[in-house]
Order: C-alpha cells, then sequence, then structure tokens
C-alpha cells in the first residue's frame, strides 16, 4: 500500500518576482483550459487564435476595458484596505441611474453639453460613493460585515433600475421595451472616431479611466492616505496602534470605490446605450468581472490598466465567438473563472509551498 | 569552526554539518556545524541576529536549509516540516506560548499530539499530564482553561507538550526572560530532571549568568558562523563576553537628576480597568510620574499590568478613575495627538510594527502626517524618509542591509530596537516601555537602559513595566510591584531590595501582613 503525504508550509518569503510570473501564468493555464473546453464543443483553435488577435486589437475590447478599469481600480483601493467590498455591481447602477434620471428629467435640453456632462459625472460619482456609504457606515460603526451588506444592495439596485424601466421611466418611443427613452443630444457622450467610423468608445469616460488609474495609483503609494490605508490593510492592530482614525479609512476607500464604479456606469448608460436598459445588460457582470481585473493588476492601478484590458479582450471575444462559432457567451466566463482559480492558486503557492510524499 | 571527526561519539544524538541559510543574498548560517550529546544542556550563545533562532528553526523543520546535513543518532535525516522534527524526538518551546485561550491545558496538549498524528486517549493525556506535572513540581491543573493561565504556567504546558511528545531533545529559546526568580529556578530545575532522564537540552539565551549555571557545553554563533565550542568548566564570564562581541565597552550608567524642576507628567486616580472578560483587571490604581524620573513597575505577566499601559495608551477603555497627562484628562485629547506624545514600546513587538511593510515605512507611523515629512500637505516625502530611516538604523544599531527590507524579516531583537529607535526619535514626554530588553543582547541591553537613562535625564518621565526583578531594580528611580491589580509602591531605589520586590510579585498585599505581624 502506498500512502501519499501532503503538507504545506509557509514560505519565508514570497517567490521572486511572483507580482509579475503569477498573473502571467495563470493567463497561460487558462488559455489552454479553455481551448480544451472550447475543442470540445468543436471550435479550432485556429479559429480561437483569430478571434483572440482580432479581440486583441478591436476597439470594443477598450469599451468593455472602460467599465472594468475603472470599478477595478475602485476595487483596488478598498482592498488595499482590507475591506471586502463586492458591491461595484450596485455601485455601477447607482452611477448609471442617477445619470439616466437627472439626463431624461432635469437636464434641460438648453444646458451646455460640457456643463451637463461635467453635472452627471458628478452625480453619478455621488450615487455609487453613497451606495458604498451604507455598508461603510454599517462597518465602521457596528463592525457589519461588508462582504454581505455590499452583496444585497447588488440586488437592491438592480431591482430598483428594473422596476422604473419597466415601469415609470418606460420610454414612449420604444414600443413598449423595458427601456427609457433616449437621452437628450446635450447630454450623450461623444464616441471616438477611427476612420470616420464610430466606435462605441466614448471619450471622456476614456479619459477618466485613465486618469483615475494614475490618480489612485499616486494616492496610494505617495500620499498619507494611502499609508494609511496600507497601513490598516496589513495590520489593524498596528493602525489601532498609531492611533489611525479607522472609521475614517473604511469610509473613504468605500466611498472612492463606489464613487469610481458610478462613474463607469454613468459611462456605459450616456456613453454606449444612450437610455437606461435593464439592469443585468447595463451592469453585464462587470461589478464582479472587475473583481478579477483588480486582483489580476495585483491591486496596483497601472497593473489594472493592463489586466482590465486583457479581461476586456476576454469579454469583447466572447461576444465574437457567440457570433462566429454558435458558442455560448457564457463559454468565456470559463475562461475567467479559471484564470480567477489559477491566479489564487498560484498566489497560494509562492507564499507556501506543497511537501508531498509517497510512502509505502 | 567545524566540528572535527574525533569530537563525536556514541553519545551524539543530533549532529548538523555545513548548516547556510540565506535569506536573500543574505548570510544569515554560514557553514555552521552543531552537535546535542545525550543528556547535556547544550547552550547557545550570540549577540542580537547572531543566527540562533535560524539554526533552531531549521532543526525544527521550520525553515529549510539551503546547505548541510542532519544527522539523528547518526543517521542521515530530511527534516521538512515540524512533523518530521516530532517524529524524530526534537521539540521547541516557543517563546510566546501557541496556546488556545477557550481550552483547558489537557485539550490543548491533546489537540497537539492529535494534529501530529498522534492519537492517544484523552483520559490518558491526562493522567500523564498530572504524573510529568508532580514529576516535575510543575503545579498545573489539567482542567483548568488556558485563559487562567499566567504566562509562565502556559511556558510549563509547552513544555509538557514535549515531554508527551516523547522528545529527546528539547530546544528553548530564551524561556526564562520572562519569569520571576522562582519560576526561572523552575525551569532549571526541569532541565535538569531531562537531563537525568536522558533528555538533551538547547537552550538560547541572553543571560551569560544563566549560561554559566546551567550549561554543560557552550556554542557561540557570531554572524553567522560558529567562533567557540567549549566546555562549560572552560567558561568564564569574561570569556564568554570577549568571543561573543568585538568590542567590549566599559558603560557608565549615569544617575544624575534634576529634582527642582520636576513636572507631573502623568497622574492616575482610581483608575478601574476590566480585561477581555469582564474582570477587573486594574483595582482603583494610583499612580504619580514626575518629569525626570523612571518609575519601575514589577509584576508577573498578568497581573493587570497590560491592562493598566493600554488605558494609559489610550487603547483601552477605562471603567473607572481619572488619567491626567500633561493637565488634561486623556479623553481630552485625539487618538493620534496622544499617540505622538506618548512613546510605547509594547510588550507584543508584533502588535506595533507591519511586519509586511519595509522598515523605512514602519518608522514613520507616528510621524507620517508631520508637516516635516509631507510636501504641499499631502506628499509623503519618501527620500527624506528614505534617508532619515538609514541614520535611525545606524543611530541604534539595528542590523538590517538598507531601510527597503521588510520588517518581517528582522531579527527579534532588531524588531525591539526597531521600535524603540522610532518612538523615541518623536521625542515624547512620556514613554512606557513594556520589557523593552526581553529580546536584547547583552550589549543591546546597555544600550537601552542607558539612552533611557539619558532620556529621562533629559526632562522625560518613563514608565517601564517589567517582569525582570532586577532590570526594574537597575533602572528606575521609585519601584513598584503590581499583583492581582493592585499596585503597590516599594518606595525609592535606595529602599528597596531585589528580595522584597520578588516577594511582592508572588504574594502581593499579604507581604505587608507578614511585615506587620513579624
Ligand atoms: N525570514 C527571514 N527573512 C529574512 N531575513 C531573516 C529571516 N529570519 C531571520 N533573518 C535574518 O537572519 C539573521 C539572524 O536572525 P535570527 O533570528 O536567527 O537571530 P538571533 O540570533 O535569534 O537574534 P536575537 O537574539 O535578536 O533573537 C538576522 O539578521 C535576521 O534579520
Ligand atoms: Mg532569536
Amino acid at each position: 500500500m502506498f500512502k501519499i503525504e501532503v503538507t504545506i508550509k509557509k514560505r519565508s518569503r514570497e517567490l521572486p518576482y511572483s507580482g509579475f510570473i503569477i498573473p502571467l501564468s495563470s493567463i497561460i493555464i487558462s488559455i489552454s483550459i479553455s481551448l480544451i473546453i472550447l475543442g470540445l464543443y468543436g471550435v479550432d483553435p485556429g479559429k480561437f487564435f483569430k478571434v483572440f488577435t482580432t479581440a486583441l486589437i478591436s476597439p470594443s475590447s477598450i469599451r468593455y476595458a472602460i467599465p472594468l478599469i475603472l470599478s477595478g481600480v475602485g476595487l483596488a483601493v478598498a482592498y488595499k484596505a482590507n475591506v471586502w467590498n463586492i458591491g461595484a455591481e450596485g455601485q455601477i447602477l447607482a452611477g448609471a441611474l442617477v445619470a439616466s434620471g437627472l439626463a431624461l428629467y432635469y437636464i434641460p435640453p438648453t444646458m451646455p453639453h460640457e456643463a451637463a456632462i461635467l453635472l452627471l459625472y458628478i452625480a453619478a460619482f455621488l450615487a455609487g460613493s453613497l451606495t458604498a456609504l451604507i455598508p461603510a457606515i454599517l462597518k465602521a460603526l457596528y463592525n457589519v460585515n461588508e462582504v454581505l451588506s455590499t452583496l444585497m444592495i447588488n440586488y437592491i439596485m438592480m431591482q430598483i433600475v428594473n422596476y422604473l424601466v419597466y415601469g415609470p421611466w418606460r420610454g414612449k418611443k420604444e414600443y413598449g421595451y423595458p427601456r427609457t427613452d433616449i437621452f437628450p443630444n446635450n447630454t450623450i457622450l461623444p464616441q471616438l472616431e477611427i476612420g470616420g467610423l464610430k466606435t462605441t468608445i466614448n471619450i471622456p469616460t476614456l479619459i477618466l479611466m485613465i486618469g483615475s488609474a494614475i490618480v489612485i495609483y499616486v494616492i496610494l503609494f505617495k500620499t498619507k492616505w494611502g499609508y494609511e490605508i496600507r497601513v490598516y490593510g496589513l495590520s489593524e492592530e498596528a493602525a489601532r496602534y498609531g492611533g489611525l482614525e479607522i472609521w475614517k479609512i473604511i469610509i473613504l476607500v468605500m466611498v472612492i470605490s463606489g464613487g469610481l464604479a458610478g462613474l463607469a456606469g454613468a459611462g456605459e448608460v450616456l456613453g454606449v446605450y444612450k437610455q437606461l436598459i435593464r439592469a443585468e445588460r447595463v451592469s453585464a457582470g462587470f461589478g464582479y468581472t472587475a473583481i478579477i481585473v483588480a486582483w489580476l493588476g495585483n491591486l496596483n492601478p497601472l497593473g489594472i490598466l493592463l489586466s482590465g484590458y486583457f479581461i476586456g479582450v476576454l469579454v469583447s471575444m466572447g461576444y465574437t465567438l457567440q457570433i462566429f462559432t454558435g458558442v455560448p457567451y457564457g463559454t468565456v466566463n470559463i475562461f475567467t473563472g479559471t484564470l480567477l482559480l489559477t491566479l489564487i492558486s498560484l498566489d497560494f503557492l509562492s507564499k507556501y509551498s506543497p511537501v508531498i510524499r509517497v510512502r509505502r | 569552526m567545524n566540528i572535527p571527526p574525533t569530537f563525536l561519539n556514541s553519545n551524539t544524538v543530533v549532529l548538523m554539518r555545513g548548516i547556510t541559510k540565506e535569506f536573500y543574498g543574505f548570510k544569515a548560517l554560514d557553514n555552521v556545524d552543531f552537535d546535542i550529546k545525550k543528556g547535556e544542556i547544550h547552550v547557545l550563545l550570540g549577540e542580537n541576529g547572531a543566527g540562533k533562532t535560524t539554526l533552531v528553526k531549521i532543526l525544527t523543520g521550520v525553515y529549510l536549509m539551503d546547505k548541510g546535513e542532519i544527522y539523528i543518532d547518526g543517521v542521515k535525516r530530511d527534516i521538512r516540516n515540524v512533523g518530521d522534527a516530532v517524529k524524530y524526538g526534537i521539540s521547541i518551546v516557543n517563546q510566546y506560548p501557541q496556546l488556545i485561550d477557550e481550552l483547558t491545558i489537557t485539550e490543548n496538549i491533546s489537540l497537539s499530539l492529535r494534529s501530529l498524528g498522534i492519537i492517544h486517549r484523552f483520559n490518558k493525556i491526562k493522567e500523564k499530564i498530572i504524573e510529568y506535572s508532580d514529576k516535575y513540581s510543575f503545579k498545573l491543573d489539567p482542567d483548568k482553561y488556558v485563559r487562567d493561565l499566567s504566562f509562565s504556567e502556559r511556558q510549563r504546558v509547552e513544555i509538557l507538550k514535549a515531554i508527551l511528545l516523547d522528545s529527546k531533545v528539547i530546544i528553548m529559546d530564551e524561556p526564562t526572560t520572562l519569569l520571576t526568580t522562582w519560576e526561572r529556578k523552575l525551569i532549571y530545575q526541569f532541565m535538569k530532571r531531562a537531563k537525568e532522564e536522558g533528555r538533551s537540552i538547547v537552550l538560547i539565551t541572553h543571560k551569560l549568568s544563566e549560561a554559566l549555571e546551567v550549561a554543560d557545553r557552550i556554542t557561540i554563533l557570531k554572524k553567522g558562523r560558529v567562533v567557540a565550542r567549549l566546555n562549560a568548566e572552560d567558561a568564564t564570564y569574561g570569556k564568554l563576553m570577549k568571543l561573543m562581541f568585538d568590542k567590549i565597552h566599559a558603560k557608565t550608567v549615569d544617575r544624575k537628576r534634576d529634582v527642582d524642576s520636576r513636572n507631573e507628567i502623568l497622574r492616575i486616580e482610581d483608575l478601574v480597568v476590566l480585561d477581555e472578560y469582564g474582570r477587573k483587571a486594574v483595582k482603583n490604581v494610583n499612580l504619580k510620574l514626575y518629569s525626570g524620573e523612571i518609575v519601575g513597575i514589577a509584576g508577573i505577566a498578568g497581573n493587570g499590568q497590560r491592562e493598566l499601559i493600554e488605558a494609559i495608551y489610550g487603547v483601552r477603555r477605562r471603567e473607572a478613575g481619572k488619567i491626567i497627562f500633561l493637565g488634561r484628562d486623556i479623553s481630552k485629547y485625539n487618538a493620534r495627538e496622544l499617540r505622538k506624545l506618548v512613546g510605547y514600546i509594547p510588550d507584543k513587538i508584533p502588535e506595533a510594527v507591519i511586519l509586511n511593510m519595509p522598515i523605512y515605512e514602519n518608522l514613520i507611523l507616528k510621524k507620517y502626517d508631520d508637516s516635516m515629512i509631507l510636501r504641499k500637505k499631502i506628499f509623503i516625502d519618501y527620500k527624506s524618509v528614505y534617508k532619515y530611516s538609514s541614520s535611525l538604523i545606524s543611530e541604534y544599531n539595528i542590523a538590517a542591509e538598507d531601510p527597503g527590507v521588510d520588517a518581517g524579516t528582522l531579527s527579534g531583537g532588531n524588531l525591539q530596537k526597531l521600535v524603540l529607535a522610532r518612538e523615541l526619535s518623536l521625542d515624547p514626554p512620556l514613554i512606557i516601555a513594556v520589557n523593552p530588553s526581553k529580546t536584547l543582547d547583552h550589549f543591546s541591553t546597555e544600550l537601552l537602559h542607558s539612552t533611557l537613562i539619558k532620556y529621562r535625564d533629559r526632562g522625560k518621565a518613563i514608565l517601564l513595566v517589567s517582569e525582570d526583578s532586577e532590570e526594574v531594580m537597575k533602572v528606575s528611580d521609585r519601584i513598584m510591584v503590581m499583583h492581582e491589580g493592585n499596585l503597590y509602591e516599594l518606595g525609592s531605589k535606595d529602599e528597596v531590595d531585589l528580595g522584597l520586590i520578588e516577594e511582592y510579585m508572588i504574594r502581593g498585599g499579604e507581604v505587608e501582613e507578614v511585615i506587620k505581624v513579624g
């Protein structure tokens, strides 16, 4: 009889370059696994790579990267503080909802374009922040677990958006579809044109995305607020010892986190759909996918610019795969799922080493 | 220094040969030979950062060595984890006992036996605990909850665990630093008994007198190499000092103090503080502390010192009473302000540092929001922080290559120095130090004491809480003892002696009655 013994040991230090090797190797591993699964569907690898390389340079990848990166950068702020915001989905919806409501019913058509857009962004940021503020206050004051509270708010926001598009806000010119009317012109975000062709990339949100990654990077690693966030995230005891105001840190990271997701939501409705549509389609799971984006980017905003783009490629690839090969879009979830799985296991392996022995 | 083959005989139970361990290019151990004989007490000496802990961690499977061989009873063995070490009869008594508060002694011990794959019947374990507890006069009740045990009792539980694991080699890393004389004697007694039973003891210590008292053989490490291996008969205090340290500088502890310009720094009136379980840990304590003095509070751990200090530092709620600091009640300060005015070196150093952050970021934990290191009010000027950290590292003799390495890689003593450096560099009017020298070697302790005294002479107040009565005796101007939540003021340094302090540490107020009657 053989007996297999597996034990784990903490490494005295993480493996070198793990911040770089881990994301890369998990991408390779998950591509391989997905290829096998797609092979079972009868998709030949050549076609897969063609779709993949097309997606790599397709504008639609950037279009998907925008909400992913914006929310992912926000989530990274919270995760750096060890605050587990799972609510980007609901915060995106909150931003989308408030921007839509204002665009449809409050902004006069005579308001200058720039002023209207600025106002809408600010409102969307605040909406996302407020949505995140509730779980933040509950955690800061009553130590309520933020995973549960943020997750629950996602479902509430979904119900509210769907109630509005099926009910009071349903468009008069939309033939009964569950969506609002198209927004007035002065509230719609300008889209990028490449070779005279309009893309679904809207310029202002793209700029906001890059800007926020840089600003958040600077905040996290160069300012006193970032210092507080990182200290609290690494050791709550040391934060208490140093007299840091923990409740302020929790609220700050959640407000930033929610606000950026709110901006992503505004970008989607004002810059892509030009109307508010069903909740499942506005956020389309981006709030959850952004969690992967944040970790794949090693919680570093500059890394997230890359990881967000990469996942954007995957998402857009998913849609083209569906069109050209008939493989359901959901298969892309297999990819992102295995990606997260390999990411977590490799991260674990970089900190612990397994010792496997076979004995008689 | 390598062990010549003739050195070995059938009495050698463990032989470590050519052990090398690098941490990122830094050689913590460099071709070290170490042997343990049956039935001996082998003392491992060396200054802070010499590699003592690393060596025993390799033997107990906590670290993997880069190079080297380990022979156990003459057979080459692979020790890849703690379980392996236990299998070969090697156990370590942790410096901070790792026990579960909510379980009884028996439950704790059974748990670790089980997790190591050695399953016994619960009752049998209990019987054995009673048997061995008796044998070594450990006075442990197997049904007592660990949360009700003192530090020393917890340590004895760890020792029993090692015995029930049937260890023939028991390693103790600085076991006596936190004990009173009486408790220390118990440990020495145990070591001698264990020796008679044919077990071997490896003792790591910074106390040379202790080494001379109990050792059969001594191995001295310096900067990762063995510099001497000698029999106890050939060792003298002076000789050991010379072997351990490069320089022997005469230290003069200067005791002048300016009594005229004394200001009240801290006043505590009828303070009551509860512990985690809602019991009164501090009972109506009164205390006054003036500028330019060191007040020493001796006491065995768990007599309310921790709760008292945490209440002063503002991290624990008080139940009743007043704490007046610099003329204002501490509730009038905001947390950050108070932290900057009170330097605090806690007992459990890891709670005062962020182990996964570099040294330079750790050094600014209390300074990061000062205008001095901020640019435009929000940006931390990391360049000057880096420079500032380098200078603190050399000023306080912290053994670290550069300020960029994680604090978690420092040795126990150097971590302690890191906190000391940070707290003193704030120049606060009050310093609270709890067991500040327990992980320090001889010179670092001297340095610490003279640093504290110099700091006092600059008109600052220092509250020294220590389980080491000799330390309290040596540096304090006024001496107090804490026992079961009561604080007894014994008088000035010249009025008390070591024996009295220790009587109070063990018996508290009863001593007064004895004195009155007698
Ligand atoms: N996990 C680690 N990573 C990096 N360096 C380490 C690690 N553990 C120990 N070191 C380094 O190795 C050297 C030896 O450390 P060790 O803990 O063995 O010293 P020590 O002799 O036990 O000192 P002390 O008396 O202060 O406890 C130190 O310079 C320390 O910084
Ligand atoms: Mg040590």
